[in-house]
């Protein structure tokens, strides 16, 4: 072996380690750090090692699975680097204070950016609309997805409908779904007790189940996730720029081409709870009652007679 | 628009009512009905069967706005079979607050509107009632919403 091969192999070697420190072997195995100082992560075992980026924070990324350079620990040197491997140097691990892998305020808005634009083809609110409410997530409080289902015993049933959308519009929700006994809404959910008392006024309640999901804890690991792969993302697009092996452009673009669709879906599901956040679901199924049905059969009865003269009956009777 | 003045002042003082008096411009495709009415003060119709129609109540509880607003509501939705579809805050000529409530109907078939208005005085409850076939009151109502902000009360 000449010296240059053996130099281009010992190259390639490199650029593997370097490569599976960077991705923790292939899994999805992000160790993160939440605010109160606990570490989420699906690897415990293995071995952390701290990246500090070009900005000082520190990420911490696990290993998940063995790793033949398990006790390799290494640092990006330098931004403007020579494109050499010799700008990565080891270093002892450094503990990195826990504030630093909190979600910078650019990434809390990052769920904020794109609304998902409705649940159904048969929405009719805008997207200025649903991005507005969706901008409104006030991330400094619990977040909550509240939804509501709700059975109405009504006489009419189509009138009823077009009366609850009215509602609907007034708090600046919108359709989701219609059918001819259903029907699906989404209001802001700052008017969400609003928009379900008065729906709920439009016929008698047959059934009613209203919850409130609490996804802080996921929305926030969610984002320091995100923030953690974008910067190994930064990190695989500089060593792509120094990669001089076609073998070796290969390997980080592959990971490269995976981190990014992890990103993707990991800010999707963002924006879809971002949306949930910010607009209450409310189902409302209909049931058509027929002339004279009473739900409550409460025999009380107010001891004013004209009351009971009141309808269409008398007024209509010329 | 025709002005058709309703006064009903001799005719509450003729039947005891305390004297309480309401004067409403009822719209131009409307005729005042002169009949005595056991229950009504006034009632007009179209000629398509839109009908409006006023009570005057003695207050004798002296009953809130919103007690008789809740009593109308839970008579006609619990016992009468009608639909609240909307209801809202209004005022009439002189000045006073009421509450409207928009209730549907479905009666042999048909479909119908009813809206009763009611105004709350400390001696008398004011009741504006307007219905008809949905396809006939919805011709009407701006008509009949107007009448009925032309509402005076004395």
């Amino acid at each position: 072996m000449t010296t240059a091969t053996y130099r281009e192999s010992m190259r390639n070697v490199w650029w593997a380690a370097a490569l599976a420190v960077l991705v923790g072997c292939g899994g999805s195995a992000y160790s993160y750090a939440d605010e109160a100082g606990g570490t989420h992560g699906s690897a415990r075992s293995a071995p952390s090692y701290d990246y500090r980026s070009e900005g000082g924070a520190a990420e911490t990324v696990a290993a998940s699975a063995p790793m033949p350079m398990a006790d390799m620990e290494m640092s990006l040197g330098s931004s403007s680097g020579s494109g050499d491997f010799d700008d990565w140097e080891s270093v002892e691990e450094e503990p990195e204070p826990q504030a630093a892998m909190e979600p910078a305020p650019e990434r809390q808005q990052l769920a904020q950016a794109q609304p998902s634009g409705g649940q159904g083809a048969t929405g009719t609110a805008t997207q200025a609309q649903q991005q507005q409410a969706t901008d409104a997530v006030d991330l400094s409080q619990p977040l909550l997805i509240y939804t509501a289902h709700l059975v109405l015993g009504v006489y009419e049933v189509e009138a009823t409908q077009e009366a609850i959308l009215g509602v609907v519009r007034e708090v600046e929700g919108f359709l989701a779904q219609r059918s001819d006994q259903v029907i699906v809404v989404r209001v802001p959910a700052a008017q969400f007790q609003t928009a379900l008392d008065r729906i709920e006024d439009a016929g008698d309640v047959l059934s009613r189940n209203v919850e409130a999901q609490d996804i802080s804890e996921e929305y926030r690991d969610l984002a320091i996730r995100i923030r953690n792969a974008e910067a190994m993302r930064d990190r695989l697009e500089r060593l792509l720029q120094q990669a001089n092996t076609v073998e070796a452009a290969l390997s980080v673009e592959r990971e490269l081409q995976r981190i990014t669709e992890m990103i993707e879906r990991m800010k999707g599901r963002l924006r879809f709870l971002s949306d949930r956040v910010a607009f209450s679901t409310i189902t409302i199924n209909f049931r058509a009652l027929t002339q004279g049905e009473q739900i409550n059969q409460d025999p009380f009865r107010l001891p004013f007679g004209w009351l009971d003269q009141l309808g269409l009956s008398t007024l209509l009777s010329l | 628009m025709t002005m058709l003045r309703s006064i009903f002042a001799a005719l509450l003082l003729l039947s005891g009512c305390g004297g309480a008096t309401s004067d409403l411009t009822v719209p131009d495709d409307f005729v005042v009905l002169d009949e005595e009415w056991e229950d009504y003060q006034m009632r007009a119709t179209n000629a398509h069967g839109a009908v409006l129609g006023v009570r005057e109540v003695d207050n004798d509880v002296e009953g809130s706005l919103s007690f008789w607003v809740d009593a109308v509501k839970n008579r006609l939705r619990n016992r009468g079979g009608y639909a609240l579809l909307e209801e809202s805050d209004v005022s009439a000529a002189s000045g006073h607050d009421g509450h409207q409530l928009r209730f549907g109907h479905d009666q042999n078939g048909s479909s119908y509107q009813y809206w009763v208005t009611l105004f709350v005085t400390p001696d008398t409850v004011y009741v504006v009632e307007a219905g008809g076939r949905t396809e006939v009151f919805e011709e009407a109502q701006p008509r009949v919403e107007q009448a009925i902000a032309s509402l005076r009360l004395d």
